[in-house]
């Protein structure tokens, strides 16, 4: 007589016992002796396994061929927790009892130490248990949302007073303020209104606030520098050598609070989009000339020796001077700080092809590790994060470098051997435009962070764009440079693309025309990204549409506070293209996947 | 300091915090020049009919007369277009470096006041370096 194997049960239904032709109990798998935690031998085993469905009793071998087909359940009489719902199935000789767990809910299952992969694997219980999990979870959610959005709601209506005229009429009626008649309408229209006017009141504190705590901080340092340099020079009478060097020590510390100072409100500044950047023309020679003017004592003094070279074919630029005279003072300070022997470098020349320079400032320092590299240009990163310090710094220049650069439309490239030195280059289009804030080569050839891609997404799968007919996207950014290339790879790629210019045209257009995906730049003047993320999460219709905030930043700070304000994903500008659209691609997957879920 | 030393000048300086006013009027007195304080604009106008200082190195956010008005008395008409007026700010700001450039200042500078940058800047504007 051929036998089962019967160990090939026990993937497809792993609970199941076996009894002979003799009627006696052949066989229990393995799950059900682990949950039973028995090492009975299989008589005792039987004597202790009770039906409790269709009737109650231990389980005799007599009853089985009665049992064949019909719904029952079964437990151990040592073991009531563990419940199999099941049926008797004959084979040859045998009898074969299968079942599966009878529980509720995964937590019950996770209780009694299992997980959904122990249930059988043609069983539905799984499938049905993930969806009673699903729907709890979306109840949950669907139930803070709606305490969030009374709570929004209850905002609103707190604020009411008349702001006729502030709101365009196209975002009124895409909420569907206009339809309504009477006083109702006027009310939400204020609501609206007012809502807007919080925003532009947050941006205008969020300015003011940084520009009072500068000049706060800066009041008494007035007096703590000056009172040190004039006890120094002996205005008030001669001091001992420790005196002095004390007082030495207090201004140094006062000199780097106050580029501390400097340092944050400028860097916050260029983060809010509130930098002045004033482009002007400027010669080439001597935008180099006067950064290595101020570089060169600290040169000389470390007994370096200075490279200076300028194979470049344009006299001018036009850039904002003082600040890339900043990059350059700030790439060859830093070359000078971490170089104890060898050289520092300028060399200047130009990108072939392009009406672009390039700034090379190289050391022959300690160089930086590749894991520092990342991090380089983060506020307060350190390479030596050691307890004793030996460089000092704010920590701010590289990333206020970095954005300037930026800001400039150009980027920063980083190439270092530790120990070896390090080579900076900047590139920097010749005739910058202050509207190109953010504008990189767009070739993938910045110093490029693993870490941007924030969201927590698979591969889309290759037939997701089927199941999508044409998404429709917005693309928001205020430099048109940085729209265009993005609009026309989407195009290409089949996708309809929609662009706006500002936060306001973002929301108008989002509320009007109501796409499947926002790309959104972070960094625009007045109603920042943010800000719009901000206000589509509070409104119910645009709660759910996915966004992917862009920046010019790679800060994890600032990735934080894209998803904290509520964005799907994050990808720090100069990004790829492909890379994009697989992202683009996921979350739409993801949100029709979700209306599927909820449709259910 | 081995030359002979510029001056002496007739400086004001008006702040309206007295702990900016003191460590200043010392450094400058202890360069031998004369120095004369006030804690607010009014008075130093006042003083400026009796006898115009050389210099007048002023605060710009103070209560009462602001430093662009304190600017403004003094520039009206040309009886004091002699006076070398730097207005120190505690708002590194360019619009507050226009603004008080506008209203006829010589020179902006920001505080912290480095004494050793102020006394570079007195000569320079003496038109001494």
């Amino acid at each position: 007589m051929q036998r089962l194997p019967w160990k090939l049960l026990e993937p497809l239904t792993p609970y199941h016992a076996v009894w002979n032709a003799e009627g006696e109990l052949f066989h229990v798998s393995e799950p059900l002796r682990k949950f039973w935690k028995t090492e009975d031998p299989l008589p005792v085993l039987q004597g202790k396994m009770k039906l409790l469905r269709p009737f109650s009793g231990i389980i005799q071998a007599a009853w089985l061929p009665e049992l064949t087909a019909l719904n029952l359940q079964f437990t151990h009489v040592d073991y009531p927790d563990l419940v199999i719902r099941g049926q008797v199935i004959s084979y040859d000789e045998y009898w074969i009892l299968v079942g599966s767990p009878n529980v509720h809910s995964v937590a019950e299952l996770t209780k009694m130490g299992l997980k959904l992969s122990d249930l059988p694997i043609h069983d539905g219980m799984g499938d049905l248990l993930i969806a009673v999990e699903t729907s709890l979870v979306a109840h949950r959610e669907t139930e803070e949302r709606s305490r969030e959005l009374a709570k929004a709601n209850e905002e609103l209506l707190a604020v009411n007073l008349a702001l006729s005229g502030f709101v365009p009429p196209s975002v009124l009626k895409s909420l569907g303020l206009e339809e309504d008649s009477g006083d109702d309408a006027g009310t939400r229209a204020e609501m609206v209104g007012r809502f807007i006017e919080h925003l532009q009141a947050a941006i205008e504190f969020r300015e003011s606030f940084l520009a009072n705590m500068s000049h706060e901080l800066r009041t008494p340092l007035n007096a703590i520098l000056g009172v040190t340099e004039v006890l120094q020079e002996g205005v008030y009478g001669d001091l001992t050598e420790k005196q002095l060097e004390m007082l030495h020590t207090v201004e140094n510390s006062g000199d780097h609070l106050l580029s501390l100072i400097n340092d944050v409100l400028d860097l916050s500044k260029i983060e809010a989009g509130e930098a002045n950047v004033r482009i002007g023309e400027f010669k080439l020679d001597a935008l180099c000339d006067s950064a290595l003017q101020l570089i060169r004592q600290q040169i000389r003094n470390k007994g370096l020796e200075l490279k200076f070279e300028n194979k470049s074919q344009h006299e001018t630029l036009f850039v904002d001077g003082r600040r890339i005279r900043q990059v350059l003072l700030n790439l060859l300070s830093n070359a000078v700080k971490f170089t104890d022997e060898g050289h520092i470098s300028l060399r200047v020349d130009d990108v072939s092809g392009v009406e672009m320079i390039r700034f090379r400032v190289e050391d022959s320092g300690i160089g930086i590790s590749s894991e520092d590299q990342e991090k380089l240009f983060q506020p307060f990163f350190q390479v030596d994060h050691g307890l004793s310090r030996k460089y000092q710094g704010t920590g701010l220049g590289l990333a206020i470098t970095w954005r300037t650069v930026e800001l400039h439309g150009g980027q920063i490239e980083l190439e270092s051997v530790p120990g070896k030195g390090s080579c900076f280059s900047v590139v920097l289009p010749v005739k910058a435009e202050k509207s190109e804030v953010g504008k990189g080569l767009g070739k993938g050839t910045a110093l490029r962070r693993k870490d941007a891609l924030r969201a927590d997404f698979t591969t889309p799968d290759p037939t997701a764009l089927l199941a999508v007919s044409s998404p429709y996207i917005l693309v928001v950014d205020d430099v048109a440079d940085n729209r265009t290339h993005v609009v026309d790879y989407f195009q290409h790629a089949g996708f309809e693309v929609d662009v706006a210019e500002n936060g306001m045209g973002a929301l108008q257009k989002i509320f009007e025309k109501q796409p499947d995906l926002v790309l959104l730049d972070i960094q625009m003047p007045g109603i920042t990204g943010l800000d719009v993320i901000r206000c589509l999460r509070v409104i119910s219709s645009t709660r759910n549409l996915p966004v992917i905030a862009l920046t010019g930043s790679a800060l994890e700070a600032d990735q934080e506070r894209c998803m904290e304000a509520g964005a799907d994903a994050f990808l720090a500008k100069p990004c790829i293209l492909a890379e994009l659209k697989s992202l683009v691609l996921s979350l739409l997957d993801k949100k029709n996947t979700d209306l599927g879920r909820n449709q259910k | 300091m081995t030359d002979v030393p510029p001056g002496p000048w007739d400086i004001f300086l008006v702040d309206d915090r007295p702990e900016n006013l003191g460590f200043v009027k010392d450094a400058l007195a202890h360069a031998g020049h004369r120095v004369e304080t006030f804690l607010e604009g009014r008075a130093a106008l006042e003083k400026m009919e009796e006898s115009p200082p050389d210099f007048v190195l002023l605060d710009l956010e103070m209560p009462g007369m602001s430093g662009i008005e304190v600017l403004g008395e003094i520039r009206k008409g040309d009886r004091y277009s002699e006076v070398i007026v730097i207005v120190l700010s505690a708002h590194p700001r360019e619009d507050v470096e226009e603004e008080s450039l506008a209203a006829g200042a010589n020179e902006v500078m920001s505080k912290p006041i480095r004494l050793r940058l102020l006394r570079e800047r007195l000569l320079s504007l003496k038109g001494m370096k």
